[in-house]
C-alpha cells in the first residue's frame, strides 16, 4: 500500500491526474458528455503512459465529471450528467438566492470529500464491503428502486398526487422501447426510432433543462439575469465551515454513496437520490428542502462522488466494473493484459494500490481547480438572459444528440422538455418526472429477473424473504409512513400560521 | 364555465391522456406488462382521485383552483412559442444546411429576438456570441469528442 502511495506521488503521475482532472471539468460541465464518454476518449492518449499514471488519468477524470455535472446543475438547473440531478434540486435555488458561490464550493468541497472517503474505503474494506453487496440480487435491487423512489415524498412539492403521478410517468417514458421480459417492441406506435427506448440523458436534459431554457424566456421582460451575484472573500472557508457543522450528515452520505457505488448498474445517480432522501428523512428542519438548503447540495455530491471510487471495488475485487466509467477502465486494464480482478490483487497488487491513492488524490485536486474556477464559473449566471437561454438550447442539441449520435433523440428530449414545461404549470414539479426516467431502467430490468427466478421457485420466497429484501421492505414501509406523518405536520402547520394570520388580520381591522 | 379551467381537472384530462398514450398493448407475458401497466393504472387511479376531487368542490361550491393568465403572462406565452417554432425551424433544416450553419442561424434568430432593447450593442452581441459558441463548440464537439454532427445535404459544400 505504502508502494502504491509513493507511486501515486510521483510528479508524472501527478502531472497526468491533474490532466484528467482537468478533462473531467470540462467533461461534466457539458450536459451529454458523460464520465463514460470522457473515459472512453482518452483511453488511446493513456496507451503512450506507464500503466499506473494512465489508469490514474482516467480515474481522475472520473472522479471530477462526478463534481463537474454539478456546475451547470447548480447554475442553470441542468445536470451534466445524471447524477447530478438531486444537487440541482437545491442547487439553483441557492442561485436564484444569489449564493451561486457558496453552492459550487460546497459542491466541490462534498465531491473531495465524497471522494475520499470512498477510496479510503477502497484501500482498506473492498473485501469486506464486496461480500455485502453480492448479498444483492434482482430482487434486492427492485426494492432497492422502490426505496429510492420514496424521495417523491420530499420532491412533490404542494400535491403528493402529482408528485406520484409525475413518477409514473418518468417511469411511463422509461419502459418505452424493447421490453426487458421477452424483447418485445412496446410503445414504439409504429416509429422505428423509438425502439432504442429513450436516453436517459436526451430525456434528463428534456425534464430539466429545455423548461428552464423556456422560464428564461417566459420571465425575460421581468428580469435580466438568472439571478444576482455579489462576490465575497473567504467565501471558500466559510462555506467549508458550514458544511463541516454537520459531520453526521456527511459521513452517513458519504456511507450510502460508497455502498451503493459498490453495487454493480446502481450508481452515481442512485446514491445521490438516496442520500438526498436520507438527508430529508433524518433533518430536523426539513422545511428549507427543495428551497437552497446547503445539506441538499452536500448529500447528493458527497454520496455521487463517494460512488466513483467505491465502483472501482468489484472491478478490483471480482473483476465486475461497478459503473459505466469503471467498465471502461476495465477495458483499458484488459487492453495492456492486465485481467481486473483477484488475480490483479495477487500479480500487480501496487497497481491496484496506485490505483486507490490516484482516486484519493484526484479528489484533493478536484476540490483545489474547483474551488479555484469557483469564482469564474459563477459568472455564467451575469450572462443576459436573452443570450443565455439560446446558449444552453444549443447545449441541449448538442448533449441530446451525442449521446447517441441520433438526431431522434433530440425530437424526444425537446417533446419531453414542452411537456414538462406545460406541465409545470398544472402543480408538477420536474424532479419526479426525473427520478421516474433514472429508476425506471433499475426498477424493471429487476423486477422482470426477479420474475424469471419465481418461475422456479415462488413470487413470495423471491421478494419476501432474506435479510437484505426484508431490511430493504421495511425502510420503505418507515419511510412512506414518516413522509405521510411529516406532510400532515406541514398541514397542521400551514393551517395554525393562516388562522394565526387571519386573526391578526381581524384584529388590525377592528383597530 | 371557470370551474373547466380548474387546476385539478386539466390535470386528470393530462393523465386520462398519458394513461390511454400508454394502455396500447405492451405484450401478453406478464413480464412484458406487468411494470408499464402498473404505472399506467397509478396516472389512472389519481386521474380518477382529482375528478373526483373537482366534482366534490363543484357539490361543496368550493371556489376552483384556476391558473391565473394575465397579459405578462401572454406575452410570455407568445415569446416562447416564437422561440419553439425557431427551434423547430433548426431542428427541420439541419439537414439541409448542416448542423453548425442552422445552429449559428438558431442562434443568432433567438438571440436577436428575445434582445428586447435593440440598441446598437446588444444586436452586435446577439451576433458576435453565437457566432463565437458556434466556433468554440465546433472545435470541442468536432475535434475533441469526435461527435458526427449531420452534414449538409442541401448543399453538400455548406459542411
Amino acid at each position: 500500500m505504502i508502494e502504491g502511495l509513493m507511486l501515486a506521488l510521483t510528479p508524472s503521475y501527478l502531472f497526468w491526474l491533474t490532466v484528467g482532472v482537468m478533462i473531467g471539468m470540462v467533461v461534466g460541465t457539458l450536459p451529454g458528455l458523460t464520465a463514460t464518454m470522457g473515459t472512453a476518449l482518452i483511453v488511446p492518449f493513456t496507451f503512450a503512459l506507464p500503466t499506473g499514471a494512465g489508469i490514474a488519468m482516467l480515474g481522475g477524470l472520473y472522479v471530477c465529471a462526478m463534481f463537474s455535472d454539478a456546475i451547470p446543475a447548480v447554475l442553470v438547473n441542468t445536470p451534466g450528467t445524471p447524477g447530478a440531478m438531486a444537487t440541482a434540486f437545491d442547487g439553483h435555488p441557492m442561485t436564484l438566492q444569489g449564493r451561486g458561490h457558496e453552492a459550487i464550493v460546497a459542491a466541490c468541497f462534498s465531491s473531495a470529500f465524497g471522494t475520499i472517503f470512498g477510496a479510503t474505503f477502497y484501500l482498506l474494506l473492498a473485501w469486506p464491503m464486496m461480500a455485502i453487496a453480492l448479498k444483492f440480487g434482482p430482487p434486492e435491487f427492485f426494492w432497492l428502486g422502490i426505496f429510492a423512489l420514496t424521495i417523491i415524498g420530499s420532491l412533490a412539492g404542494d400535491s403528493i398526487l402529482k408528485g406520484l403521478a409525475g413518477g409514473a410517468i418518468g417511469l411511463l417514458i422509461s419502459s418505452v422501447g424493447i421490453s426487458h421480459g421477452n424483447e418485445l417492441s412496446r410503445f414504439t406506435f409504429g416509429i422505428p426510432e423509438f425502439r432504442g427506448g429513450v436516453s436517459l440523458v436526451a430525456g434528463l436534459i428534456g425534464v430539466f433543462a429545455v423548461p428552464q431554457v423556456l422560464s428564461m424566456i417566459a420571465s425575460l421582460r421581468k428580469k435580466e439575469y438568472i439571478a444576482e451575484y455579489k462576490p465575497q472573500r473567504g467565501q471558500t472557508l466559510k462555506t467549508i465551515s458550514k458544511v463541516l457543522a454537520h459531520p453526521v450528515h456527511c459521513i452517513r452520505s458519504a456511507l450510502i454513496g460508497t455502498f451503493i457505488g459498490i453495487l454493480p448498474g446502481a450508481g452515481s445517480p442512485i446514491a445521490a437520490l438516496v442520500s438526498y432522501s436520507e438527508a430529508v428523512r433524518w433533518s430536523k428542519d426539513k422545511s428549507q428542502y427543495g428551497k437552497g438548503d446547503l445539506r441538499g447540495v452536500t448529500a447528493s455530491e458527497i454520496a455521487n462522488n463517494a460512488a466513483a471510487p467505491a465502483a472501482m471495488i468489484p472491478l478490483v475485487t471480482l473483476g465486475i466494473p461497478g459503473s459505466s466509467p469503471a467498465a471502461v477502465i476495465a477495458g483499458a486494464l484488459m487492453l495492456r493484459g492486465l485481467n481486473p480482478g483477484p488475480e490483479l490483487f495477487q500479480s500487480d497488487g501496487t497497481l491496484v494500490y496506485t490505483f486507490g491513492w490516484s482516486l484519493f488524490l484526484a479528489g484533493i485536486v478536484t476540490f483545489i481547480l474547483g474551488s479555484l474556477f469557483a469564482p469564474f464559473l459563477v459568472r455564467i449566471i451575469l450572462i443576459p438572459l436573452r443570450l443565455l437561454a439560446p446558449l444552453i438550447m444549443l447545449l441541449a442539441v448538442i448533449g441530446a444528440y451525442a449521446i447517441r449520435n441520433n438526431i431522434f433523440d433530440v425530437y424526444i428530449m425537446l417533446g419531453i422538455g414542452v411537456f414538462v414545461f406545460l406541465v409545470r404549470r398544472l402543480g408538477f414539479h420536474a424532479g419526479p418526472i426525473g427520478l421516474g426516467l433514472i429508476l425506471g431502467p433499475i426498477i424493471e430490468p429487476s423486477l422482470v429477473q426477479a420474475l424469471y427466478i419465481s418461475d422456479a421457485t415462488s413470487i413470495g420466497n423471491v421478494f419476501f424473504t432474506g435479510t437484505v429484501n426484508i431490511i430493504l421492505i421495511t425502510v420503505t414501509v418507515l419511510s412512506i409512513f414518516f413522509v405521510a406523518l411529516s406532510r400532515r405536520k406541514d398541514r397542521a402547520q400551514a393551517r395554525a400560521s393562516d388562522s394565526l394570520k387571519s386573526r391578526a388580520a381581524a384584529v388590525a381591522g377592528s383597530d | 364555465m371557470r370551474r373547466l379551467l380548474d387546476r385539478d381537472l386539466l390535470t386528470a384530462l393530462v393523465l386520462f391522456g398519458v394513461g390511454a398514450v400508454f394502455w396500447v398493448d405492451p405484450g401478453a407475458d406478464v413480464k412484458d406488462w406487468i411494470f408499464p401497466r402498473l404505472a399506467t393504472y397509478l396516472v389512472l387511479g389519481i386521474a380518477v382521485a382529482l375528478t373526483a376531487r373537482v366534482v366534490f368542490a363543484a357539490i361543496m361550491k368550493r371556489l376552483p383552483d384556476v391558473i391565473p393568465v394575465n397579459v405578462d403572462d401572454r406575452i410570455a406565452f407568445v415569446d416562447v412559442l416564437v422561440f419553439l417554432v425557431i427551434v423547430l425551424a433548426y431542428m427541420l433544416v439541419m439537414y439541409g444546411i448542416g448542423f453548425w450553419l442552422s445552429s449559428l442561424l438558431m442562434l443568432s434568430l433567438t438571440s436577436i429576438y428575445l434582445t428586447k432593447e435593440r440598441t446598437r450593442r446588444n444586436i452586435i452581441l446577439a451576433v458576435v456570441v453565437p457566432l463565437l459558441t458556434c466556433i468554440a463548440a465546433y472545435f470541442i464537439f468536432l475535434h475533441v469528442f469526435y461527435v458526427p454532427f449531420p452534414k449538409a445535404t442541401w448543399w453538400p459544400g455548406l459542411s
